[in-house]
């Protein structure tokens, strides 16, 4: 009953892998496995070329550019989405670690200290010159208020003068009894007229 | 404020004043501006009051901006930092564009720190994102839309099972 059981099982085994002991066929896959050599028979074949027409080669053409550039705009966007992602889901590269944060600071400080000096020799500049120029312009002031008062003081003396010397024929206290008996001795009529030609017509 | 009334009434517009190219760090707690109101060396002082202090204070809610007229022989900025430190920038016979330049180099942000800020503040604010780092973990959480197939079975006709079934 078991060698019956046997003989059955070698029969069905013998169908379905064939009667060759030596060639080594498998039953799971039904083809050469990657490591058996390419087989004697194929050893020196040639596959053929298949034959393409024209429109079928553009049409061909169309599709693989077609789908080239929707793969790369599609990877394109995503690689985008993920730096942008990475930017957004994390602050770490803009927030600076204290020390960063120092050294920045004191760049800025020390960028600023230039700064601020070329201003101020600028301005140091700038300070002098119109230092200078006040100086110039209070000098030339001094020296017009100079003149100015100098000129003042001889437009005084000369009226000084002036005076003085019409001081001596002034009537005093002394003269009076003199300028009245004078007087009285040489009436003066201002009772005349005078024509065009400068004639003087006395009227008594 | 009537909308086109008084000087140069564009300092109040919106656009202008998101134009503004400062913004200070987050360190810095008061911006303050000494100036006159005369004097050549403080003609860029004047046009900077006038023309930038608006989109400072707009760019910078948080930070005391305050000018001080008439105080001083020189013009300059002076920033105080949160930790009692400050900075003095001197602006003598500097124009307005000298000025906005060099103080976006010393006391304001980078222009990278701000566009990462920018993202960080859109992905924050856009209440159409969900997912890590949002506001809500998955699109489920808003009424109206699918809820999540662990929690709830997906409606029949789009499952498989009674799609596929044979008739």
């Amino acid at each position: 009953m078991l060698r019956a059981g046997c003989q059955l099982l070698n029969q069905a085994a013998a169908v379905k892998t064939g009667s060759n002991n030596f060639a080594l066929e498998f039953v799971r896959w039904r083809r050469k496995p990657r490591w058996l050599p390419v087989a004697k028979s194929k050893m020196f074949r040639v596959p053929e070329r298949k034959k393409q027409t024209e429109e079928e080669r553009t049409e061909l053409m169309r599709l693989h550019n077609n789908y080239k550039t929707q793969l790369r705009s599609v990877r394109q966007y995503l690689r985008e989405e993920v730096v942008r992602q990475q930017e957004t889901s994390t602050a770490d590269h803009i927030v600076l670690t204290p020390e960063q944060e120092e050294a920045e600071f004191q760049r800025c400080l020390d960028e600023n200290a230039a700064w601020n000096a070329k201003i101020a020799s600028e301005r140091n500049v700038r300070l002098a010159e119109e230092r200078e120029a006040k100086v110039a312009y209070v000098q030339e002031r001094l020296e017009a208020a100079k003149l100015r008062s100098e000129e003042r003081r001889e437009k005084v003396d000369e009226r000084i003068r002036y005076e003085i010397e019409q001081a001596k024929t002034f009537i005093t206290r002394e003269s009076l009894e003199v300028a009245i008996e004078t007087a009285l001795a040489n009436p003066v009529d201002h009772n005349y007229a005078i024509d065009l030609e400068g004639n003087m017509y006395r009227g008594r | 404020m009537p909308f086109m009334k008084g000087r140069e009434p564009i300092r109040r517009t919106l656009k202008y004043l998101n134009a503004g190219k400062l913004v200070l760090k987050d360190k810095v707690r008061i911006f303050s501006v000494n100036y006159n109101t005369y004097g050549n060396h403080h003609a860029g002082a004047r046009d900077f009051v006038f023309w930038n202090i608006p989109q400072i204070q707009f760019r910078n809610p948080d930070v005391q901006v305050i000018t001080l007229k008439n105080m001083t022989p020189s013009p300059f900025v002076r920033c105080y930092f949160d930790d009692g430190r400050d900075i003095l920038i001197d602006i003598d016979t500097r124009n307005r564009d000298e000025i906005i330049e060099h103080l976006v180099k010393v006391v304001g942000k980078t222009r990278e720190q701000l566009v990462a800020e920018a993202r960080l503040a859109e992905s924050k604010d856009n209440p159409a994102n969900f997912g890590y780092g949002c506001e809500r973990h998955c699109i489920c959480e808003i009424p109206g839309q699918v809820s999540c197939p662990g929690t709830v079975p997906l409606p029949e006709q789009m499952r498989g099972k009674f799609k596929f079934a044979p008739k």
